[in-house]
Order: C-alpha cells, then structure tokens, then sequence
C-alpha cells in the first residue's frame, strides 16, 4: 500500500519531556499541524531533512544530542538552514540562549511556559 | 536411608540453608518487581485514558467539577501526581487552570483529608500537594499541622506555606523551627526560599528585633537569594560593624551581589580585618561593586601574608578594569621570581583558558 503523507503543514517537536510534548502536540494538532515528536536528539537533522517541517521546537538539553549541536548543524545544512527554530530552554540557560539565537533560531521560549504563548510564537516565526 | 558422615551432613545443611535463602530473595526481588511494574501500569492506563481530558479542559472553557465528574475518587493520587507534571512545566493560563482543578473541586477536600491523616505519609502528600496549588484557603490547616512535633511534617507545612506564599505564618515558622534543635539552617533557608521575594521586608525587619546570632547570617543570605535592595539599608550598613564574623561575611556577599556602591567605604575597612576569610570577601564584594578608587588597596592585598587574599587580589585585579590588568600583566617582568609573581601568572593563564 502506497504511503499516504499527510497534506497538514508539518512541525517537528524535539523534546524529551513527554508529557509536556504531548500537551504541546495536541494544542497543535488543533490548530491544525501535522507534528512529528521525537524523544532525543538521535535522528533529528535526519527527520528534518526527511519530513521537511514548516518550523522547529527544539528543546535546548536533549539527551544523546543537544539542541545547540543540532542547531548548527540544521544551519549549515543548506535544504533546511532556512526553516525557523524555536529553541525551549529552561531558566538559567541564558547564554545558551543567546549562543542559540547568534546560532540563527528565530526565537525561544523559557520554560515553564505557557501553551498560548506557544502559539502565538509560532504564528510570529511563521508569518 | 542413606547416613553422611557428621561433617558433610553440616555442610549440606548450610548449603541447604543458603539455597533456601537465595530463592526466598530471589522471590523476594521477583515480587516487589511485579509490584512495581503494576503500579506503573495502573499509573500508565491511568495517564493513557484521562491525558486527552485534561487536556481538552486546558482548551477549552469547560468548568473544573465537571472535568472531575470522570475521575473517581481512588484515582485521585494518581490524577494529582499527573498533574504535578504539568503544574511545574507550565505557566499562565495553563497554570491557573491546574490549580483551579485542584482548588475548586474535590481534590481540595481529598488533600485536606490527606493532610489531617494519622499516616504521615499521606500527611506530607496532602501537604506537598496544597503547597504545589497554592491554596490560600488550607493556610489555616497548615497551620495547624505545622505545629506537629515531627520534623518532617513541620518541614513539609512550613514548605507549602511558602509557596503558597503565607507571609503571616512567617512568626510561627521561626517560633516552631525552634522546637527542633536537630534542624539545619540549610533545612531552615530552604524554607525561607520558597516564599516570594517580597518576603525580604519581613525578614529585614527580623534583623531589627531579637533574632540570634545563628540565624542572622541565614537571613543575609536569603537577602542575598533574593537581591533585595532595601529602601533603607542603614540597618545592614550598621551591621558590618557586627563583632560576628559570619554576619560580616555574609553582609559582605550580599553587598557585592547587590552592588550597593554606598556600601564601599564600610568594605574598605575590612580590606584590613584580621579575618582573611573576610578580607577574601571584602575584596569580592568590591569586585563585584566595581569601586575602582580602592584599586590600590586591593593592589596591596597581593602582597597579604595569606595566599588565598593574595589569589583573590590578583583575580580582582584581573577583572577590575583594563589598567589593573596591565598592572597584574607587569609584575611578571617588574618582580619575576616572587610568589606574588607566580601567583599573577596563574591567574592571567587561568583566564586565559576560560576564555579561549
């Protein structure tokens, strides 16, 4: 059987919280968007290049792969160096943050966060 | 029947013995194992069926009691202990709406009777989790708990308190944390960390009125957690003048961390003290305030007779500005061959590698 893929815009979410990612997945499924969850950072670049989302979450400390390596290496990918990311970060990781958004990532969230916010972040890195 | 000599028939005892022993552990391992995975299950089934439901209630408007109609009451542990999750991960909207679903249903009055259990398991459960959704209404059976002359139930109240951010139980807490004489000043601040930084002006007033020795230090540092910056801050100025070292220390640390410039003619004097635990942190605080007039007192502090005074001056001399750090750079080639020189090199080097 021919595999049918979805027609919904696409947004891969990187996040090893798995609660959290099913909370954030739901909210944007309901808006809409295809999402595509993974639990680590084995295999994120490869999902990217394979899937080719509309946008990025990608939470800062993944294990196996941490989100500022996958960062670079999104950015010197030439396919997908252009798609936005948003990078998830917990307090205290400021300078991370700012290494994040030197590194190209269109914005990020601090978490705790709220999921509206989320959303409305997501509208602003896709308009 | 067959006879074994005396010898043989011990040792075949003992290792009937042990081999009786290892199964009952290995059974032992076995079941606590099966039981440990059933209760996963359950709290995986659990998460499995109710996750989509909290989640629509997070979307929509739908009203908290209602939501709490499809749980029944054994699965409250289990539905509170999901929602932790969530509580700590999230914020806004989101949040207030957990908290509601605990407040304003029957998780309330499940976790009340869980706080006022004989079993001080569920005791400290209850506790936990009322401190967790901020229930200003259990304020008073906290309260009351609190005054429980277990360590662990006063510890758990005074915690939930905090959070909830119960400013008036603020007395009762340092009255009862009296009561025991094994309790930490760590255990105490912990407490003290949970409340909201608008607990710094109750605190500040504490250091007016008759708080020991002991705790006054514990108190600076939570003013320093906090980075209060007081109206006034004579009290604390008068304080460094105090005959207790660890006073000093820790005003000396909360003035650096609050760069209260004001403060620096006070510091300076302890550049001198006899203490070079307090020298070290007068020299970090005027780090930190970045008071370059007291360069060259800090400048002579590498010339102390205590080694860490001395690596504390050249770090400060390495951060102060970019004319100390020629100074420091200097000593290499104007004093070679000293400790002091050595010591310049260590740190021009160290940093070096930091920042490489």
């Amino acid at each position: 059987m021919e595999n049918i893929e979805s027609e919904k815009p696409k947004i891969v979410y990187a996040e090893d919280d798995e609660g959290i990612a099913r909370l954030v997945e739901f909210k944007l499924i309901n808006k809409g968007f295809d999402v595509i969850l993974l639990k680590s950072g084995n295999n994120v670049v490869e999902t990217i290049i394979d899937k080719r989302p509309i946008l990025i979450l990608l939470d800062l400390m993944l294990p196996i792969k941490d989100g500022i390596t996958i960062l670079k290496e999104l950015k010197m990918n030439e396919e997908v160096k252009n798609i936005p990311v948003i990078m998830l970060s917990v307090q205290g990781e400021e300078k991370i943050v700012v290494q994040a958004l030197n590194l190209g990532a269109a914005d990020y969230m601090q978490k705790p966060f709220s999921t509206t916010e989320l959303a409305s972040r997501i509208d602003k890195a896709l308009a | 029947m067959i006879e074994f000599p005396g010898n043989i028939g011990v040792v075949l005892s003992i290792v009937f013995t042990l081999l009786t022993a290892i199964y009952l552990l290995v059974l032992f391992i076995l079941m606590l194992r099966f039981f440990k995975q059933t209760k996963e299950q359950i709290q995986k089934n659990f998460i499995r069926r109710w996750e989509e439901r909290i989640f629509v209630y997070l979307a929509t408007e739908e009203q908290p009691v209602k939501v709490l109609i499809h749980f029944n009451r054994y699965s409250y542990k289990y539905l509170l202990l999901f929602l932790r999750n969530y509580i700590l991960a999230l914020k806004g909207k989101d949040k207030d709406k957990l908290l509601h679903l605990i407040n304003d249903t029957e998780l309330y009055d499940y976790l009340i009777t869980q706080l006022n259990s004989a079993i001080k398991r569920k005791l400290i459960f209850g506790a936990y989790f009322l401190g967790l959704a901020q229930s200003k209404k259990a304020i008073g059976e906290l309260r009351k708990k609190m005054k429980s002359r277990n360590e662990f139930v006063f510890v758990s109240c005074a915690i939930s308190l905090a959070k909830i951010d119960a400013e008036e139980t603020l007395d009762d807490i340092f009255a009862e944390a009296h009561k025991f004489e094994r309790l930490s000043l760590h255990t105490f601040q912990s407490i003290l960390l949970e409340f909201n930084d608008s607990i710094c002006v109750p605190l500040l007033k504490r250091l007016n009125i008759k708080t020991s020795d002991e705790l006054k230090p514990m108190i600076i540092s939570t003013l320093r957690y906090f980075k209060y910056f007081p109206p006034s801050p004579d009290t604390l100025l008068k304080m460094l003048n105090d005959e207790n070292d660890k006073i000093v220390i820790e005003l000396l640390k909360y003035f650096g961390e609050i760069e209260y410039i004001d403060a620096s003619d006070k510091i300076k004097i302890h550049l001198q003290n006899p203490n070079p635990e307090i020298k070290v942190e007068a020299i970090k605080a005027i780090k930190k305030i970045g008071d370059t007039n007291l360069e060259r007192n800090i400048w002579d502090l590498l010339y102390d007779d205590n080694h860490n005074v001395k690596v504390t001056a050249a770090e400060a001399m390495y951060d102060f500005s970019d004319q100390s750090r020629e100074k420091l750079e200097s000593i290499e080639y104007s004093s070679p061959d000293t400790l002091e020189s050595s010591i310049a090199k260590m740190i021009i080097e160290e940093r070096a590698i930091q920042f490489y």
